[in-house]
C-alpha cells in the first residue's frame, strides 16, 4: 500500500513538473513574437499634436479656391478629392501620373483633420491608460493611419519628424514633375494585356499576405488596446 | 480514494488551464490563418488561369510565362514554411517573390509610358529641382537598403532548403532583368559583413566562375572608394549629393544629363509601379472611410460612454 502511495505521489510530482515546464513553454512562446517592444503610450505620443499648417503648396491653394479658406473646409475638400483619386483605375493613373502624388499630399491633411477631431479623446485615453482603454477604437484607427502616413513618407525619403508643410510640398512638386512628362501610347497585344492583369493580381495576393505577416506585431498592439 | 479524487481533480485542472492557453494562442493567429487561406486560394486560382492561357508564338509572351512559372517553387516553399509555423522564413521568401514579380511586370510592355526625358530641367525652379533630386537620391538609397536586406534573406532561405539565387539566375537567363550576379557582387563588396554567407549560398545557384569574375570586377572598381572619390569630385564641381546641381553645373560637362534623366525615369517607373509604398493601400482604405463609418463609430462611442463622457463632442471639445 505504502509503495502504491509513493508511486502515485511520484506520478503527481512528475505531472507537476511537466505542467510547470509546459506553462513556461507556452508563456515564452506566446510572448517571443514581441521582438521590438512597442509601448502603447509611445505609439500614441507618436500620433503628434494638431497644429494648423502654416503654408500650403501653390497648386493646392489653387485647388482649394478662394472660397475655401479655413482649415476644416480645406481638409474636407482634400479628403473628398483624395478618395476620388484613389478610386480611379490603374489606366487613369498611368495617364495622369501626378495625381496619386497630389492625393498623398491631401492624405496629410486628412490625417491632420482626424487628429484634430480626436485630440481630446487621445488625451483622455492617455489619462485612463493602462487601467482602462477609453476611446481605444479611435486611438487604434489613428495609429493605423499614422502607420500608413509613415510608409508613404518613407518611400519618398521622408520621416514622421518632417513637418506637414514640407511633406505636402514634396508630394506636390513630385506630382507636378511627373505631370510634365509626355505620355506615350503604345499598342499592346491582348495576350500581353491578359498576362499583365494576372501578374498584377498575383502581386497583389502576395503583397496582401506578406503585409499581414509583417503587421502581426501591430495587430498584437491593437489587441492589447482592445482587450483593456 | 481521496488521493484518487485529488489526482482526477489535478488532471481536470491541468486540462482546463491547457485548454485556456491553447485557445488564446490559436485565437491570436486566426486572422493570419484566414489571410493564409485566402492567399493559397487566390494564388492557386491565378496559377491555374496562367496555365490555361493558350500558348503563344510570341517570344515575349513565352518569356513572361516561363518567368512566372519560376515562381511556383518559391510559392510552395513559402506555404510549407507557413504550415511549419516559420513565419520569418515565409516572409523572407515572399519578399523575394514580390521583388521578382515586380521585375517580371516591369519587363511587360506598357500601354502608357511617361517619358520624362522631354522635361526641360532648366525650366524647373531651383526649389523644385532640389526636391526632385533629393527624392531620387532617397529612393535610390531605399532601394539599396532593401536590396541588401533581400540578398541576406535569400542566403538564409538557402540554408533552409531553397536556393533563390538559382531561381533569379533562371529568370535572368530567360531575358527578364532581375537580381543579377553583378548586383549581388556589388552588394557583398559594399557590405563585407554579409559577404561570406551570401557567397556561400550564391555559389550553389550561380556559376562560381561567373561570380568570381563579377566579384573581381567589383573589387577592381573599388566601388566604395570610387563612390567616395566621385562624391569629392562632385562636390568640387558644385555637384553636392545633398542638393540639386545648380543650373551652371547642369550645363557643365560634368553633369550627365542622360544619366540623370534615366534616373528620373526609373524613379517615375518606381512610383507608378507602386514603389511609393505599401502605405498607399492603407491610404486607399482610409479614403473609403465614409461619413457613414464616422457616424457608426460615433454611435458606438456614445453607446460605450458612461457618465464620465458627459459634455464630450465629436471633436472632443
Amino acid at each position: 500500500m505504502l509503495y502504491y502511495l509513493i508511486f502515485i505521489e511520484r506520478i503527481i510530482l512528475k505531472q507537476k513538473t511537466l505542467f510547470t515546464l509546459l506553462c513556461i513553454f507556452l508563456f515564452t512562446h506566446k510572448f517571443s513574437h514581441a521582438e521590438k517592444p512597442l509601448t502603447v503610450v509611445q505609439e500614441v505620443k507618436q500620433l503628434g499634436i494638431f497644429s494648423e499648417p502654416s503654408k500650403y503648396p501653390e497648386g493646392m491653394l489653387e485647388f482649394f479656391g478662394s472660397a475655401c479658406k479655413n482649415f476644416t473646409c480645406r481638409a474636407e475638400k482634400s479628403t473628398r478629392q483624395m478618395a476620388l483619386i484613389f478610386k480611379r483605375s490603374k489606366l487613369y493613373h498611368q495617364r495622369k501620373p501626378g495625381q496619386q502624388l497630389y492625393a498623398l499630399a491631401m492624405f496629410e491633411l486628412f490625417y491632420l483633420n482626424e487628429l484634430k477631431k480626436k485630440e481630446k479623446r487621445i488625451e483622455k485615453f492617455l489619462l485612463a491608460w493602462p487601467e482602462k482603454s477609453k476611446y481605444g477604437k479611435e486611438v487604434i484607427s489613428l495609429i493605423k493611419l499614422n502607420r500608413s502616413k509613415e510608409k508613404m513618407r518613407k518611400s519618398l525619403g521622408m520621416d514622421l519628424d518632417m513637418s506637414i508643410e514640407k511633406a505636402m510640398e514634396r508630394y506636390w512638386i513630385m506630382g507636378d514633375f511627373l505631370q510634365k512628362g509626355e505620355i506615350k501610347n503604345a499598342k499592346i497585344s491582348k495576350e500581353i494585356k491578359k498576362r499583365e492583369k494576372l501578374l498584377a493580381k498575383y502581386k497583389k495576393a502576395v503583397n496582401k499576405f506578406n503585409s499581414a505577416l509583417k503587421n502581426k506585431e501591430d495587430e498584437d498592439l491593437y489587441n492589447k488596446i482592445k482587450k483593456k | 480514494m481521496i488521493i484518487k479524487l485529488k489526482k482526477i481533480n489535478f488532471f481536470i485542472l491541468t486540462l482546463i488551464i491547457l485548454a485556456f492557453f491553447l485557445t488564446s494562442l490559436v485565437k491570436g493567429d486566426d486572422d493570419l490563418n484566414k489571410n493564409y487561406n485566402d492567399f493559397v486560394k487566390e494564388t492557386n486560382k491565378i496559377r491555374n488561369q496562367l496555365n490555361s492561357l493558350p500558348s503563344s508564338n510570341s517570344t515575349q509572351v513565352s518569356i513572361i510565362d516561363s518567368a512566372i512559372k519560376e515562381m511556383d517553387q518559391a510559392i510552395e516553399f513559402a506555404q510549407e514554411n507557413f504550415n511549419a509555423n516559420d513565419f520569418q522564413l515565409t516572409e523572407k521568401t515572399l519578399n523575394f517573390i514580390d521583388r521578382s514579380l515586380a521585375d517580371i511586370n516591369n519587363s511587360v510592355p506598357k500601354e502608357f509610358v511617361n517619358d520624362l526625358s522631354v522635361v526641360d530641367m532648366s525650366e524647373l525652379k531651383d526649389k523644385e529641382l532640389k526636391e526632385v533630386y533629393q527624392v531620387s537620391l532617397e529612393m535610390k538609397n531605399n532601394k539599396k537598403e532593401k536590396f541588401t536586406s533581400l540578398v541576406k534573406d535569400m542566403a538564409e532561405v538557402d540554408k533552409k532548403g531553397l536556393n533563390l539565387f538559382e531561381v533569379s539566375k533562371n529568370i535572368n537567363d530567360l531575358g527578364v532583368k532581375t537580381i543579377s550576379i553583378q548586383d549581388i557582387a556589388k552588394t557583398v563588396i559594399e557590405n563585407p559583413t554579409i559577404k561570406s554567407e551570401v557567397l556561400e549560398s550564391a555559389q550553389k545557384g550561380i556559376s562560381p566562375e561567373d561570380l568570381a569574375e563579377q566579384l573581381a570586377e567589383a573589387e577592381k572598381l573599388g566601388i566604395a572608394e570610387s563612390t567616395e572619390k566621385l562624391s569629392e569630385a562632385a562636390k568640387a564641381s558644385g555637384f553636392d549629393k545633398d542638393v540639386m546641381p545648380s543650373l551652371e553645373t547642369m550645363r557643365s560637362d560634368f553633369f550627365d544629363a542622360d544619366a540623370h534623366n534615366a534616373a528620373m525615369a526609373e524613379m517615375a517607373a518606381d512610383i507608378q509601379s507602386g514603389g511609393i509604398g505599401e502605405g498607399v493601400g492603407a491610404a486607399e482604405a482610409a479614403a473609403s472611410y465614409t461619413e457613414a463609418d464616422r457616424d457608426s463609430q460615433k454611435a458606438q462611442s456614445e453607446a460605450d460612454c458612461t457618465g464620465s463622457c458627459a459634455g464630450d463632442t465629436e471633436s472632443g471639445d
